[in-house]
């Protein structure tokens, strides 16, 4: 009886829609976006990214951290 | 020849001249394997992520070059080997990279620079962004 009352939003990939948007692990404000306050990555079925874009995405965030762009996990001290 | 970028977390107590140290060295690796340097990027002092070498802030810099994977290993090995290098990251930006592309970029470039001067005077104003880390 309540299953229609589901919020549905229309995700669209932000990436696909603006083609000229790079991803690039140097662009911090717009990872930014896809990870949690604790750092985590924001999984597909939330994010909304296709799978061509999560991809890169993930790649994006990973090198971030190896540089010391975005942190691993949340600090203590946060 | 291939084209890699390499970013590069640099001691934040370096002076000015300590920077420019480090660039020339890397310079020097770049012209001595027959590389070839497109451009630098500063970005400055940036509170790192997370705790390198006991320190919270670093300054990175970027360094796009051209050459051969000879070229990688030699600069990677020197940043492990300087204690004013604290962590750094290559990556690869193009398979096939044309010298020649580079040289007829450079004088685009000059005569946009010279068209722009005779039109106004062009103030300088590099794009410093800040990143904040929580």
């Amino acid at each position: 009886m309540f299953k229609k009352n589901f919020f549905h939003r229309q995700k669209i990939c932000r990436f696909c829609k603006d083609k000229t948007q790079e991803i690039s692990y140097k662009d911090v404000k717009t990872l930014r976006y896809f990870i949690t306050e604790r750092g985590k990555i924001i999984p597909r079925r939330i994010s909304g990214n296709c799978s061509k874009h999560q991809r890169e995405i993930t790649r994006a965030v990973k090198k971030a951290r190896q540089i010391a762009l975005i942190a691993y996990s949340a600090q203590n001290d946060v | 020849m291939r084209k890699y970028e390499t970013l590069f977390i640099a001691d934040s107590n370096l002076s000015a001249d300590g920077i420019k140290d480090v660039k020339s060295k890397f310079e020097n690796i770049i012209t001595e394997s027959k590389g070839l340097l497109v451009k630098w990027e500063e970005w400055g002092q940036i509170k790192l992520a997370y705790k390198i070498k006991k320190r919270s802030h670093g300054i990175y810099l970027l360094m796009i070059y051209a050459g051969d994977s000879y070229l990688v290993s030699e600069l990677e090995r020197n940043m492990r080997i300087d204690e004013r290098i604290l962590k750094y990251l290559t990556s690869k930006l193009e398979d096939h990279f044309d010298p020649s592309i580079l040289a007829q970029e450079e004088t685009d470039l000059k005569e946009e620079d010279k068209e722009k001067a005779q039109d106004t005077h062009v103030s300088d104003n590099p794009e410093t962004e800040d990143i904040e880390s929580d």
